[in-house]
């Protein structure tokens, strides 16, 4: 028995030793990393609208569920989608065209008020 | 030729009287240049040393756009550094997270290094258990090395609010 604890003492006082040339070929330092993502233009939307200013055509962008075609003569528009898939058209008045039940309406008003630009609003 | 004698005998008899004082003479001068002296052992040792140290935290990685197109939108900031020193031979800068990064987001680590090999940008999203950063390390020190962080959030991940994790280097064998 007392043998026992003997070599149970010099497995710890080993075992200490170890530990400690261990523990001093070490050292640490740590940083705190703060971040975060706000969209403001939905990825989708500005890939397909940067391509029909280039190549004049009339795109078809999926936003949720919800189908939005872009007319041809974009020049002097700019559309954005917000936070609650809603898009605006921004023309010599701004109008607000929200995606949901009204939009066949302002679908409507649209196409009789300008021409040249036609958005048109689908599910 | 007495006289000669007697003066060698005389001569002779101072010699040896001389001799014998001198040599009466030779142990008080021995115990006169006995001195004292004490031994002292004398234990040395140079432990290993390692040591790590951050400037800080880096600035706050937001990324508040999606550039047309980009698959991945990303931020980095390299305003932190790091001052390491050891005197143990081939040692390495490992990294891990305290939890792993949100889904669709990756956050990337690059330490410079000029005394050691950099591994360049290493994900550590997920690294819970610590990656390798930079390796080859000998002894000497690297002081105020550049670290690089770069967030990057695919097109499928929406607004996230703020949030936070915390990097650990550590500097081991």
């Amino acid at each position: 028995m007392k043998k026992l604890s003997t070599i149970l003492l010099v497995a710890f006082l080993i075992a200490l030793c170890v530990g400690e040339c261990v523990a001093q070929s070490t050292s640490s330092a740590s940083q705190t990393i703060t971040f975060g993502v706000r969209r403001i233009v939905a990825p989708a939307l500005a890939a397909n609208f940067s391509h029909a200013r280039q190549e004049s055509e009339s795109p078809t962008l999926n936003l949720s569920q919800q189908k939005v075609t872009v007319g041809s003569d974009i020049r002097s528009e700019e559309l954005f989608v917000g936070a609650r898939l809603s898009f605006a058209k921004k023309t010599r008045q701004q109008e607000t065209i929200n995606s949901g039940v009204g939009a066949t309406e302002s679908q409507s008003w649209l196409r009789s008020a300008s021409p040249k630009s036609v958005i048109t609003v689908t599910e | 030729m007495s006289g000669d004698f007697s003066y060698l005998g005389c001569s002779m008899k101072a010699k040896l009287l001389t001799l014998l004082l001198a040599s009466l003479l030779l142990p008080i001068l021995a115990l006169a240049q006995v001195g004292s002296s004490v031994v002292q052992n004398l234990t040395v040792e140079v432990k290993p040393i390692t040591k790590i140290a951050v400037s800080g935290n880096p600035g706050a990685l937001y990324i508040t756009d999606a550039l047309a197109g980009a698959e991945l939108s990303s931020v980095s900031d390299n305003n932190s550094k790091y001052s390491m020193v050891t005197n143990v031979e081939n040692m390495k800068i490992v990294a891990s997270i305290n939890n792993e990064m949100p889904s669709g987001t990756k956050l990337m680590v690059r330490l410079e290094s000029s005394r050691g090999l950099s591994n360049g940008f290493v994900d550590v999203s997920n690294a819970r258990s610590p990656v390798e950063v930079v390796s080859g390390l000998g002894k000497g020190s690297d002081l105020n090395q550049t670290i690089t962080y770069t967030f990057a959030a695919d097109a499928s991940v929406g607004s996230m609010s703020v949030d936070t994790r915390v990097v650990t280097l550590t500097l081991t064998n």
